[in-house]
Formats: structure tokens, C-alpha cells, sequence
């Protein structure tokens, strides 16, 4: 049996990308990473336990490549990994031709380096674990961070953003913006969390009437990096 | 075919263009679709009756013009789960020009089947850049787990305010209050869960615990109720 769903598609390039590195096979990746002391396969796993098997060997190859390239910052690891992932896009694919796998890798960099104050997850509040992965970065991110890497959540509903704040624990947030001056007003904040030191305190979870409004959020909190759903 | 003496008196002008088609995105290919084989891919539909009374989520995944596997997710009415019964042995072999015209009388699946069809000759599927499209059996694993539907269920009134009493997460055995009465989190039981524990040998009282979880601040909750019951 192949060792990852559409084997035979993904092969050729993944050989490619590992004969760069001097790597000879997806194999010899795992004897790499188990070497430096890394279980990629059940990290990923660990993390998200429905995940597709090719998504647990693509963060394998990516270590594999870090470690060949010896990426001593974790930002660097970062950017390396994306190199693997990118290799499991099959050609042609959206994810091939939009470098989806590159993408990955340098949005974890740009995380895991000082320069980037602010992340925020623009979403539009549908959906209460949809805030969840905010925290799990932060706190990743925080073990190699001198300083914290500030997280917030910013989408469009001012409702939807106080009742997700107060199940998950956020600090919710309320602005007021003047169309007119462009100016965005806090007229109310909330934390929802018992200890306001928390990680799940620090998030604050912000609704926006509108776009401009939501534009605006992002430059009164400093956004760096932001991603977005669909 | 007769043409009328009106325009067969008429000089012929040449059609000097036939380009055909414009393209659309099908399982990775760019298809000018002429004919009903032409058209493959994987795709949903949502229906609805003329009273609106339950609504209907079809999914289908087409080879080639034939329907090779259906799934049917019906909510608010009764008759419709034993149409949608029916309409799992009707659709399997139809091509989707056949399925818009079955011998269903439920409104709300024709209804479903006239929107996917729409979908999926518009080249708006969800396997429109997926080489060869997806395996027969993405229905099921659309699912999930336990293969239930994913079914959302939630009460509210102006004097007593809002219940959950169905999420993603499963079935609310407990809604958690905080000291202002708001909900802050929830308790439930994952039922597909609890019958695959049950089918695999555990007692009942077992995999009731084993499929429960809870989601939110149910750790600083006031009280829980019985959002069924209290």
C-alpha cells in the first residue's frame, strides 16, 4: 500500500524537491527527523486527528528539509517546511500553481519572527471553534517569541463577536465608526475570561458593521498579518 | 424540421463564428460541455417545498453524465425522510437530464436536484480542480464520523430567551449559565459516537460517557439546565 493518498501524482516532484537536499526518498525523511529527535508523523496527527495521511508526511519531508538545510531559527524551519509542502501540490492544481505550500511556510515565518506584532484571524464570526486555532497559534508561536505575539479576531457582527467572546473567553470589544471621518471609537470592552491574564483574555474579539469599519479595526490594533476563510 | 416560405425566401447571410461553449472547471480539466456526458463532478444542491416546510441537501457526484452516488439530508418534514429513502435507489444510474424529471414527488428534493443541476452545468462543483474528480464514497465521508448528518437545532424566545438543543458537536444535554444568565458554554453527547462505541462492545453507560464532551466555559458556569426541559 502507497504511503500517502495519490502516491503515484505526488511522487515525481516530491523526489525532485528531496534530490535538491540530497534526500533520496519520503522514507529516508522520517529516518531523518526520527534521528534529530522529531515524531512529525504524530505531531501532526496530534494536532488534527482527521487529517488526510499525505498531510502528515508533507510536514515529515518539510523537517527533513529543514533539518538538511540546518534552519537553527524556527522561523527559518518555518519556511523550509513550506518548501516540503509545497512538493505534495500536485502539478497543476490550484494549490500548485497559488503555492499554497510556500505560502504556509512563509505565513508560520512571519509569526514566529519579532517584527510582527499583531496577527489577526478575519473571519466572520460563524462559527465558535472557528476562533480556536487563533489561540493554538499564539501559544505555539510564544515559545520562540521574546515578545507575545498579540492575536485578534476581527469579522463582520457586533452580536456574533460578544457571544463568541463569551463562550470562548475572549475580550470582546466594541467600536463605533464615523463614515464620515474614518475615525473608529472602543465604546465598550468586556473580558469574558475569570483570569484576565489568560491567553484566552488577551484575544480581543472585535465586530465590524462593515469592510471600511473592519479596516479601520486592523489599523487601530497594528495588524501585521492577517488571514482569512472564505 | 420545416423552415417557413417567409425565410426561405430570404438570402443566406454566413454565421461566420462557432466557437462553441465557453469552458468550465471540471475534476481539473477545462470542458466544453455539448452533452449530458460531458458533465462530471462533484456537487450539492438545496431544495425546498412550495410551503417551506423542510428543506433538503443533496449531494452528488456525477461521472460522465451519470449519477454514481447520492446522498439525501432532509430536515423539518416527514414525509420528505421517506422520499429521501426512495430517492436513494431512484438516483444512482440517472443521468442529471434524467434526475431533474424522476417519479419523486417530493418538491423539496426536485427542487435540490434543479439547483445542483444549475451547479454542476455551470462548472461550479466542488471537484472543479480536483484531478479525476473525488473517489464514490465522498458523500459518506462527507458525513464525518458516526455518518450523521450534521444538524443544527436552537430554540429561543423573548421571555426566556435562547436554548441549543442540537450542534455540530451533537446532541445539548446541558447548556451552562453564567451568573448574568447568559450561555457561556454547552454539554452533549455525539450520538453517531455512542453507537459506534456501543457496536464495538462497550456498555451503554460507557459510551455515553466515552461520545460526551463539552465546548465553552462550562468550567466557570453558574449553573447548567436542560435546555429541553428548564
Amino acid at each position: 500500500m502507497s504511503l500517502f493518498e495519490s502516491y503515484e501524482r505526488r511522487e515525481p516532484q516530491i523526489l525532485a524537491t528531496l534530490k535538491e537536499y540530497g534526500i533520496s526518498s519520503v522514507e529516508e525523511c522520517k529516518e531523518i527527523t526520527d534521528a534529530a529527535g522529531i515524531d512529525v508523523y504524530n505531531l501532526i496527527e496530534g494536532i488534527q486527528p482527521i487529517c488526510f495521511e499525505n498531510a502528515k508526511w508533507a510536514y515529515t519531508v518539510g523537517a527533513a528539509i529543514a533539518i538538511k538545510k540546518n534552519c537553527r531559527r524556527a522561523a527559518d524551519a518555518a519556511a523550509a517546511i513550506g518548501i516540503g509542502l509545497q512538493a505534495f501540490c500536485i502539478p497543476g492544481s490550484v494549490a500548485d500553481r497559488r503555492k499554497v505550500g510556500l505560502g504556509h511556510g512563509n505565513l508560520g515565518k512571519m509569526l514566529l519572527e519579532e517584527d510582527t506584532e499583531c496577527f489577526a484571524f478575519l473571519a466572520g464570526h460563524e462559527s465558535f471553534a472557528a476562533a480556536e486555532g487563533a489561540i493554538g497559534i499564539a501559544e505555539k508561536a510564544n515559545k520562540v517569541r521574546t515578545k507575545p505575539l498579540r492575536v485578534i479576531l476581527n469579522g463582520l457582527g457586533k452580536d456574533a463577536a460578544q457571544i463568541i467572546s463569551r463562550i470562548n473567553g475572549f475580550t470582546y470589544v466594541e467600536t463605533e465608526y464615523d463614515y464620515f471621518t474614518g475615525e473608529v471609537k472602543e465604546v465598550f470592552r468586556k473580558c469574558y475570561s475569570k483570569d484576565a491574564d489568560s491567553p484566552r483574555a488577551k484575544v480581543n474579539c472585535y465586530g465590524a458593521n462593515d469592510v471600511q469599519e473592519g479596516v479601520a479595526i486592523m489599523w487601530k490594533e497594528n495588524v501585521d498579518v492577517s488571514i482569512t476563510g472564505n | 424540421m420545416i423552415y417557413s416560405t417567409e425565410v426561405k425566401n430570404m438570402c443566406p447571410v454566413t454565421q461566420g463564428v462557432h466557437h462553441g461553449a465557453a469552458p468550465i472547471p471540471e475534476e481539473a480539466k477545462w470542458v466544453q460541455a455539448k452533452k449530458v456526458e460531458d458533465i462530471s463532478g462533484y456537487t450539492h444542491g438545496i431544495g425546498w417545498c412550495a410551503p417551506q416546510q423542510g428543506c433538503c441537501k443533496l449531494s452528488l457526484n456525477v461521472k460522465d453524465g451519470i449519477i454514481q452516488e447520492a446522498l439525501v439530508e432532509t430536515i423539518g418534514c416527514s414525509g420528505m425522510t421517506h422520499s429521501a429513502a426512495m430517492a436513494a435507489e431512484i438516483l444512482p444510474g440517472l443521468t442529471v437530464l434524467e434526475a431533474l424529471n424522476t417519479d419523486l414527488v417530493c418538491d423539496a428534493i426536485n427542487t435540490a436536484m434543479r439547483e445542483l443541476f444549475l451547479q454542476i452545468v455551470y462548472g461550479r462543483t466542488q471537484s472543479a480542480f480536483s484531478e479525476d474528480g473525488l473517489q464514490i464514497g465522498a458523500g459518506l465521508e462527507d458525513l464525518g464520523k458516526g455518518a450523521r448528518s450534521m444538524v443544527g437545532t436552537t430554540y429561543g424566545t423573548l421571555d426566556k430567551g435562547p436554548r441549543y438543543l442540537e450542534l455540530t458537536d451533537g446532541y445539548i444535554t446541558d447548556v451552562a449559565l453564567n451568573e448574568e444568565d447568559e450561555i457561556i458554554g454547552y454539554k452533549y453527547v455525539n450520538f453517531g459516537k455512542m453507537m459506534d462505541f456501543i457496536k464495538a462492545g462497550d456498555d451503554h453507560k460507557t459510551a455515553f460517557e466515552k461520545a460526551s464532551g463539552q465546548y465553552g466555559r462550562v468550567a466557570d458556569a453558574a449553573k447548567l439546565i436542560d435546555p429541553r426541559k428548564q
